[in-house]
């Protein structure tokens, strides 16, 4: 049978372990802990009373119709109860009597007495109604015990008595029925909203240890988000024999087993891993037809001392009480006061005559109590409290007081009990349980190391059920289960803490007549912790924040400020360079603090394609070796909390390719960069420089279409192709051959400069320096700038020889960024065409006709012309005051000198006069010569860089060098 | 090559990066003196620093000395302070504020000063700073701590000392510029360098070659 088939609880998430858990929902998830982790801020302490009932209602027909009187308003109880102080007794008089109310009981409306009075706290007294109930249909018929399901309509009928039963608004919620078993729990509207995570289950331990007409049905709810109550609802094997006991505590240890409820859903995705077991909450009631027994005492004694006290309940002349009479064989003088009636003057539970005496010396062969005593069953912390009512079975239906008066007569026994748990009285127990098995360890581990036989008797003779016992259950300062204790336990229980409880009564109602058992009620105080709404809604906001903080905080985080080379200048958020012109090195020095408390590792990444760091820029630290020409950043930077690192960021525009976009402001030097701090922010820098045009690395086409002040004020891209020709060519050819045409006259006729110049290396001084010297030499940039503004070219600070150096290198910068150089490949195309055909044609002139040839070719471009021949002029003219060779030499030909026999050689040397001095300038001329010719080849004439390595390449080489050669090697200074 | 003077950089001139920190009791005007000092700006509202905060200013002594700081604005919240000894590691000076309307904040002050004579650079300059002095030119009723009981406190710890307010300027350059006076300028290397490049952080790049562009 399915007892124990749950629904799946649709509140349970699915969790793949597979599936990696989004960052929101751990974040949820923590969110959710950390307020889970400060309950205790936002619960507050509050007091409910909860009512428990259990009634085995025999499968008997009207038994429902009792519910009411019973469970809800609490009447019903006899005055047999005599020293219990229940409710008060002032409108007794008018109470039904029980002869009446016995005549009057059928199945068709409720047993309860007439005129009835409230004894104990009922209706909306009660916050939480627990009922059980057994037998609800006849599970002793084959065909209930293996219907494959529960037939609902006996629940139903049972729920709608409920219903018409409880106040207005009460709820239920929690409901199991297994069978003949049925579990409702009740609350009212106030606790309703308070109770979540509801569970029920059943288990069966009847025919062959898993049919459910013997076994539990059980409730958990979790109240005010903090406070688990378990609720069970038991009926247990019947029988007297031992066997049916052994088979009791074996029902009891397989409800304990396989209660297993669903996990707690705290909310907000955080559930408890595993389902609960008994065990784990706060407050358990167990309660049910437990079917524990009276050992030891004949059934038929016990029934008849009993009776002894019931009929006392029935009038002199009743019909009742004459059978009992009969029954017990009283004598007729005994008939006419009542045998068992309590002594005026004594108090009940000190009279030997009343029925708690009576029950107090029957208690003593309770089965239950023998068996917590024992630690057979319910023995782990679990309570019940004094039993001060008569058996609550076994009755003839319609009858208060006739224990089973069939054939059988039964014994009448306590089958019927209500036990309860709380938390502290489980833990209290598993501590005593601990300490226990290390006692018996110990005693073990004594007895293995030898000692005396005698002592190891003692130790299990020296067992005393009675006392020892206590261990366990009695010893625990709430607990009630001490029947030795005369005085009532309904006084406070001096405990308000929170997890405690009180029982304020446990009875049977006896004149409850339509079920063969007795129900049973226990109604108890609990306190326990709620959490208050508003005050969890703050802590949650309070987490959060604090969550958000932290995260914040530890996160990885540096603060960047730029500081531009003039040291007055403010900081700026951004990356300001300011005027940025050709070769030109601007630096800003960027500070990166790490200001956070971890250890932060930034650094500068690319986006869509868009480097890092732009081209033109580059970024060097300062603590370490010069970056040179490194334009992306490094590997990763960490800072230690507290450490900050200097970056120069550097701005420097030289390659070609920028200058010409910068220069016809294609792309603007702006930039943003991205500075990415590992699990920290991204910092957006804005870069800025202001473009300073600038008349490097443009077309002779364009330059001569430059006016006289300069690149500055012009656009320089296809704009100026429209303009008109300003000058035959480019002004800044003209400026440079010019200035250093002066420079040399002026070394010319100083001696000692001339020496000094004469000293310098091959080339000198049409060689250049590392780029970053150039860039960061102010009086190159000072030359420069001259050129782009057309201001006079002034070197203050430079002697002669210096101030040629920076000319030239200037021409050579200038000459090598200017786009197709002097000669274009178009251009040398043509030539180089037409000196191919005259070397086909043997016709290849040599120096003055070739001389001429060239000129009449580049004259198709007169700018290309005039600025071929400045160069090759000024070249010719650096030639003749490097190495000045006498007329008459030069008129031998240096080649035919050098290819004369040795002997000839000296010979003529010594005729003519000559040092060896100067033979040596001979070979020097012709060394600078060709030292400038083949610097000057790549400058001049735009390479095609298609024909790298190729043949082709080779032959344009030979005859560019051939070109030059003629213009240079060999001319007189004219 | 002839070698040839750059211009641009003064040929004696001494440039020093200095780390300074700033410590003392939450709510005593630390960022605002560095605000005032850097930004030479107040608010009368400002938020509780978290964790720190950095700032650089850079002053001139003179036509030949320029001192640049690294300001080190830490948090002055309790629950802040064991952070403190990442920020005063390395420094080569300290402020150290504290609230004039506040006694209780000069002990907390002097703790600093006691655990930063225990803790930091050995040759850490530190300055006292009595903050707020505003609130008690016109209510000296409000002032807790006596000028003359801090200055001879900061004399027997062998501290700087000035009563600042950040709120009118007062003292607020001129406190810096004591600090900056004190600290060994002579020790202090080339701009940018640092006498103590921390372990663990390689700065340097891997050599590389020489972009292109100049054909020379």
């Amino acid at each position: 049978m399915p007892s124990d088939i749950k629904p799946i609880d649709p509140g349970t998430p699915f969790r793949d372990p597979h599936v990696s858990v989004s960052a929101e929902f751990n974040t949820q998830r923590h969110l959710a802990r950390e307020v889970l982790g400060r309950r205790d801020e936002y619960t507050r302490a509050k007091q409910i009373r909860v009512k428990t009932g259990s009634w085995n209602v025999a499968s008997c027909a009207g038994t429902e119709k009792d519910i009411k009187g019973w469970f809800v308003e609490g009447k019903g109880i006899s005055s047999l109860h005599g020293g219990l102080p229940i409710g008060n007794k002032t409108n007794d008089e008018q109470v039904e009597d029980v002869p009446t109310q016995e005549a009057r009981a059928s199945k068709h409306e409720s047993t309860i007495p007439i005129n009835d009075a409230y004894h104990l706290p009922s209706n909306d007294e009660i916050d939480v109604y627990a009922l059980g109930l057994q037998e609800i249909v006849d599970i002793n018929s084959a065909a209930e015990a293996l219907r494959p399901y529960n037939d609902s309509a006996p629940a139903t009928r049972w729920k709608e008595a409920m219903a018409a039963a409880l106040p207005e608004g009460y709820v239920l919620v929690a409901e199991q029925q297994c069978l003949g078993l049925l579990l409702l729990v009740y609350a009212s509207p106030s606790i309703a909203s308070t109770i979540s995570s509801v569970s029920t289950t059943s288990v069966g331990t009847g025919l062959m240890g898993y049919m459910a007409n013997k076994g539990a049905v059980a409730a958990r709810l979790v109240l005010g988000q903090t406070t688990k109550m378990v609720f069970v609802n038991c009926h247990l094997a019947a029988g007297n024999d031992k066997a049916s006991l052994e088979r009791r505590n074996w029902d009891v240890s397989q409800i304990i087993q396989r209660t297993r409820f669903s996990p707690i859903d705290h909310g907000n995705g955080v559930m408890d891993e595993l389902g609960d077991y008994i065990g784990e909450e706060d407050f358990a009631f167990w309660f049910g037809d437990l079917n524990y027994r009276l050992s030891d005492i004949p059934g038929d004694d016990v029934r008849r001392l009993l009776l002894l006290h019931t009929r006392n309940e029935y009038g002199q002349d009743d019909k009742t009480r004459q059978i009992i009479d009969r029954e017990l064989k009283l004598k007729e003088d005994a008939k006419s006061k009542d045998v068992m009636a309590g002594g005026e003057a004594i108090e009940p539970s000190m009279d030997p005559a009343s029925p708690l005496t009576t029950i107090a010396s029957l208690m003593i062969h309770d089965q239950l109590h023998a068996q917590m005593r024992l630690r057979k069953a319910f023995h782990e912390g679990w309570q019940e409290g004094p039993i001060q009512f008569l058996p609550t079975y076994k009755y003839d239906i319609g009858s208060v007081g006739m224990f089973d008066s069939s054939e059988k007569r039964r014994s009448p026994s306590w089958c019927d009990r209500i036990l309860y748990r709380t938390k502290k009285h489980y833990q209290y127990w598993r501590q005593q349980a601990k300490e226990l098995e290390k006692v018996h360890k110990r005693d073990e581990e004594m007895k293995a190391r030898g000692l005396e036989k005698e002592n190891a008797e003692d130790i299990i003779f020296d067992y005393d059920p009675e006392t020892d016992g206590d261990d366990g259950v009695g010893d625990d300062p709430t607990s009630h289960n001490n029947e030795s204790n005369d005085t009532p336990v309904y006084q406070e229980v001096a405990t308000d803490s929170v997890g405690s409880i009180n029982l304020e009564y446990y009875v049977s109602h006896q004149r409850i007549l339509s079920s063969d058992h007795k129900p049973l009620a226990a109604i108890f105080d609990i306190q326990y912790n709620a959490v208050d709404a508003e005050l969890k809604s703050r802590i949650y906001q309070d987490v959060a924040k604090e969550i958000d903080r932290q995260e914040n905080e530890g996160r990885p985080s540096v603060t960047a400020i730029f500081e531009s080379q003039d040291l007055h200048e403010k900081p700026s958020d951004g990356c300001q360079f300011g005027d940025l012109r050709f070769f030109q090195e601007k630096t800003v020095l960027l500070t990166v603090a790490n200001t956070s408390p971890v250890p932060a590792t930034f650094e500068f990444v690319q986006r869509d394609g868009v480097p890092a760091i732009p081209l033109w820029m580059r970024l060097e630290i300062r603590n370490g070796p010069r970056n040179t020409g490194h334009n992306n950043f490094p590997d990763p930077i960490t800072l230690q909390p507290g450490d900050s690192a200097n970056i120069d960021v550097v701005a420097f525009v030289h390659q070609a390719e920028q200058l010409y976009q910068f220069n016809e402001g294609s792309t603007k030097p702006d930039a943003v960069l991205v500075m990415r701090v590992y699990k920290g922010r991204d910092h957006f820098i804005p870069v800025q420089a202001n473009w300073l045009p600038s008349c490097f690395g443009l077309s002779i086409d364009r330059l001569i279409r430059i006016g006289k002040d300069g690149v500055r004020k012009q656009r320089l891209d296809r704009e100026l192709d429209k303009e008109v020709v300003k000058s035959s060519a480019p002004r800044e050819l003209f400026r440079l051959t010019e200035s250093l045409e002066k420079g040399l006259s002026n070394i010319a006729s100083d001696p000692a400069r001339l020496e000094v110049m004469r000293q310098q290396n091959l080339g000198w001084p049409f060689v250049c320096r590392p780029i970053e010297e150039i860039a960061r030499d102010d009086q190159s940039l000072s030359i420069r700038e001259a050129l782009d503004t057309g201001s006079p070219i002034e070197l203050p600070n430079a002697n002669s020889i210096e101030e040629i150096e920076l000319l030239s290198e200037t021409l050579v910068l200038f000459l090598s960024y200017m786009s197709g150089q002097i000669v274009p490949l178009q251009l040398w195309d043509i030539l180089s065409v037409s000196l191919v055909e005259l070397e086909k044609a043997r016709r290849l002139p040599q120096d003055e006709q070739l001389r001429s040839h060239v000129l009449d070719v580049l004259s198709t471009s007169p700018p290309a012309s005039i600025s071929f021949t400045f160069i090759t002029f000024m070249l010719s003219r650096f030639v003749t005051i490097m190495a000045p060779v006498d007329d008459a030499l030069d008129s031998a030909g240096p080649l035919l000198m050098l290819s004369t026999p040795g002997v000839q050689d000296s010979i003529l040397k010594r005729a003519r006069g000559l040092s060896l001095r100067d033979d040596q300038r001979g070979t020097r001329k012709r060394q600078i010569e060709t030292a400038y010719v083949e610097r000057f080849m790549s400058l001049i004439f735009e390479m095609d860089d298609s024909l790298k390595g190729t043949r082709a390449r080779k032959i344009s080489f030979d005859m560019k060098k051939l070109v030059l050669e003629a213009f240079i090697l060999n001319r007189k200074a004219e | 090559m002839a070698a040839r003077v750059q211009t641009g950089n003064r040929p004696n001139a001494k440039f020093a990066q200095f780390k300074l920190v700033l410590l003392g009791e939450s709510a005593v005007g630390k960022s605002s003196l560095v605000l005032r000092f850097v930004k030479d700006q107040f608010d009368d509202y400002r938020e509780s620093t978290i964790g720190a905060a950095f700032l650089t200013q850079t002053i001139t002594l003179d036509e030949q000395t320029t001192v640049k700081f690294e300001i080190w604005d830490t948090a002055g919240q309790e629950r802040y302070k064991s952070l403190a000894p990442m920020y005063y590691r390395n420094a080569n000076c300290a402020v150290v504020v504290y609230d004039i309307t506040q006694a209780s904040s000069l002990d907390k002050a002097k703790s600093w000063v006691k655990e930063l004579q225990r803790q930091a650079n050995e040759n850490i300059i530190i300055a006292l700073a009595g903050n707020k002095a505003d609130l008690v030119t016109d209510h000296p009723d409000k002032r807790a701590v006596p000028t003359a009981e801090a200055e001879a406190y900061a004399k027997e710890a062998g501290l700087l000392f000035f009563e600042t307010s950040a709120k009118t300027a007062e003292n607020v350059k001129d406190l810096f510029t004591a600090i900056a006076r004190k600290l060994p300028l002579e020790q202090a290397g080339p701009r940018g360098l640092r006498a103590n490049p921390r372990a663990g952080v390689d700065l340097r790049p891997e050599p590389q070659a020489q972009g292109g562009g100049c054909n020379c």
